[in-house]
């Protein structure tokens, strides 16, 4: 995927990558997407500085200004699969959906390709400069790692592919963060269907939900694998757990609901009375009686609270109200 | 510089964006990658052979919550410094609309400052100049994107700051960057003597003081000769009711005022670093939804509650969401911005801020 020079940048007198690309008619696609991608400006996105032209070896050949990234990649099998890792596969999903977003496909997902910079702040390098996967089998094996691409670019012939192979690709390096020793049907050439059971093992300590959505990334079907900007929800929902907090305020004075007082009853005498639960992700409605309504709209025992809102308790002139906020801490790289 | 002249072959100027006391800021569009930039440049009589220096230190900073140094060029006897341009507004402009910050957007504000603060901190690098004009926030009412600019101008300013300090009182400068940054500035900035050269801890007294801006809607020392007299004398405006009196905003309110509290110490050292005020800031509960701009339609149970109506639709409010020193009417303070929730029939609006 063409040859790294490291460079110092003798004006701002700072360390620079340049990047040099090989020759060929996928030059100008990565041109293109390079520029795209300095449109973009994802935080998780190497800074191109330039676009430059080398004659160092003879002939011009292009090569890209970037930033130097002071960090390293993320090491497979580094990782347990608990709160710390799932925030560098959140960081990760964030990044392929900005780019997503813009309809671009990395096309070379793997953790050598994802560094962790001094901040801690996940940066993927190497967008689009693998080549286009439409080539013949001999080629393959400079794509990348095997093990990282989905079924459909196996397939002989012209392959149609879309961001989806990154989410393969996404499932694929998840997978690896927590366990060196891939299940037999992903090594195998193509990968055949896995099942959950097997990936469920490897991904056992995350919560069952984002066990599931992990497992949909390598569906062998690429329309069942799910948007990146699904999955980094869904992470982000997870890395907030038990760190929410409710401010229920009655009568002038602020209480509590979080992960130390789980549970509140609320009792308006002769109109009504409310039982909330927080579970580490939602509040939740364990009892009710008589007549109560959030934001206006009855409930039913399990409804989750619609983040803020003011409780109602009782009809006209005997109306009492309750608010409820919900707050979190900020998810951040 | 006028609108198409090219720098380097390759910086096109586009419109000259603003001037602030030491530099001209150009809306440049870099050819060669088809982005926007900022093209900035010392205004004559400048320090002009520090800008190079400038440049280096504000280049070693790499964090989304600085604005990118891209480039660095010296044409003719001309030098230019080209900065990732952020679409937006700075926080002077923004505070002008809002007044104050409710606290759940001003702790986002501090998180993400800190952020940025602990990046630059980390490379060696100190701001000096921390104020609202420096750092830009997306336009609208969400500060989801925001971006400390001038890094780069930490060692003029310091050439700036030793010349005044020169002259025997820096608070008598004229220098319109001095009055600038007079409000936020550390006391061990403020009466340094030639050959001081105060460090990080003045950084974190200027987003202790920034933040005291944006959450109250005041200087706490007040502008200009009062600033330095109001430092000097440990005099420090109170906070306003307003941030306390309603229970809703109170507990994130105290919280915050007390990390502001911790930055505007005397004593440099006794300051919190910038990681300890990112590692506070992410155990601070606060709403991060989307904001909205509505305008009130009118008000039912006697002024308890009301809707209004904004581009997202209508929302119902109650009054016990109004956050801030005006009180929401269907007059003078009918505009407001808010996040939704579900409700029936409308969603709720919360909490309810009156904005300009
Ligand atoms: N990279 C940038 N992108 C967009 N706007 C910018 C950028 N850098 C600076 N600006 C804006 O340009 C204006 C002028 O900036 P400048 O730093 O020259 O002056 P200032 O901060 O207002 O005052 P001072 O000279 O006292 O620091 C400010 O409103 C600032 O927000
Ligand atoms: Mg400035």
């Amino acid at each position: 995927m063409g040859e790294i020079i490291e460079c110092t940048d003798i004006h701002l007198e700072r360390q620079v990558i340049i990047k040099r690309l090989q020759p060929g008619v996928e030059q100008r696609r990565i041109v293109d997407e390079q520029k795209a991608l300095a449109a973009l400006r994802s935080k998780h996105v190497v800074q191109l500085f330039d676009i430059i032209e080398l004659t160092d070896r003879g002939p011009k050949e292009l090569g890209l200004v970037l930033e130097k990234i002071n960090g390293k990649p993320i090491t497979p099998g580094a990782y347990k699969a608990d709160k710390a890792s799932l925030a560098v596969l959140w960081q990760i999903a964030c990044g392929l959906a900005d780019i997503h977003a813009r309809g671009i496909v990395h096309r070379d997902v793997k953790p050598g390709n994802i560094l962790i910079d001094g901040e801690g702040v996940v940066k993927i390098i190497d967008f689009g400069l693998a080549r286009s996967m439409g080539m013949d089998a001999k080629t393959h094996s400079v794509i990348g790692t095997p093990l990282f691409m989905a079924p459909e670019l196996w397939q002989g012939g012209a392959i149609s592919f879309d961001e989806k192979i990154d989410v393969y690709a996404f499932g694929v390096t998840a997978l690896a963060l927590v366990d060196t020793t891939p299940p037999t049907e992903l090594i195998a050439r193509p990968p055949l269907p896995v099942g959950g059971a097997t990936l469920s093992k490897s991904f056992a300590g995350y919560p069952a939900p984002l066990i599931n959505l992990l497992t949909s990334c390598f569906a062998s079907d690429a329309a069942k694998r799910p948007k990146m900007s699904v999955v980094a929800d869904a992470i982000s929902r997870h890395l907030l757990k038990d760190q929410h907090r409710a401010t229920v305020v009655l009568n002038g004075t602020p209480n509590f609901l979080n992960s130390k007082n789980r549970a509140i009853k609320l009792n308006a005498a002769g109109v009504g009375s409310l039982a909330i639960e927080y579970d580490g992700l939602d509040f939740r409605v364990t009892a009710v009686s008589g007549n109560v309504f959030l934001n206006n709209t009855s409930i039913v025992t399990g409804n989750v609270l619609p983040g803020c809102c003011v409780i109602t308790f009782g009809v006209d002139r005997n109306r009492r109200f309750v608010t409820f906020d919900v707050s979190s801490p900020e998810v951040m790289p | 510089m006028k609108a198409g002249d090219v720098v380097s072959d390759r910086y096109v100027v586009q419109s000259h964006f603003a001037s602030g006391g030491m530099q001209d800021v150009y809306l440049a569009t870099d050819k060669l990658l088809n982005t926007n930039v900022a093209l900035k440049t010392p205004q004559a009589g400048q320090a002009d052979k520090r800008f190079a220096r400038s440049a280096k230190f504000a280049a070693r900073v790499n964090h989304h919550n600085v604005a990118k140094t891209l480039d660095y060029v010296e044409e003719g006897n001309q030098r230019f410094l080209i900065e990732e341009f952020v679409v937006g507004e700075n926080l002077e402009l923004k505070l002008s609309r809002f007044g104050a910050l409710d606290p759940h957007l001003g702790a986002r504000v501090l998180h993400h400052l800190a952020k940025g603060i602990a990046a630059s901190h980390h490379a060696g690098v100190v701001h000096r100049d921390l104020k609202p004009s420096n750092v830009i926030a997306e336009d609208g009412v969400n500060l989801h994107e925001l971006k400390i600019t001038d890094f780069g101008i930490a060692t003029l300013t310091e050439e700036v700051f030793d010349e005044a300090a020169k002259d025997g009182d820096l608070t008598r400068s004229t220098s319109g960057t001095i009055r600038g940054a007079l409000p936020y500035m550390a006391p061990e900035m403020m009466f340094r003597k030639p050959g001081d050269h105060p460090d990080k801890p003045s950084d974190i007294w200027s987003l202790g003081a920034m933040m005291f801006r944006i959450l109250s809607g005041e200087y706490p020392f007040g502008v200009y000769l009062d600033a330095a007299v109001n430092v000097k004398n440990k005099t420090r405006a109170a906070w306003p009711a307003f941030m306390t009196s309603n229970s809703q905003y109170k507990p994130l309110s105290l919280e915050l005022q007390a990390v502001v509290e911790q930055c505007l110490n005397y004593d440099p050292a006794s300051r919190p670093t910038a990681d300890q005020i990112v590692k506070l800031c992410g155990e601070l509960c606060y709403i991060n939804v989307e904001r909205h701009v509505g305008t009130i339609d009118h008000f039912i149970q006697n002024g308890y509650s009301g809707f209004a109506t904004g581009d997202s639709g209508t929302v119902f409010f109650s009054m016990e969401s109004a956050y801030g020193p005006r009180r929401p009417d269907a007059g003078r303070n009918g505009k407001i911005v808010y996040s939704k929730f579900p409700g029936t029939p409308r969603d709720r609006g919360h909490p309810i801020v009156v904005v300009d």
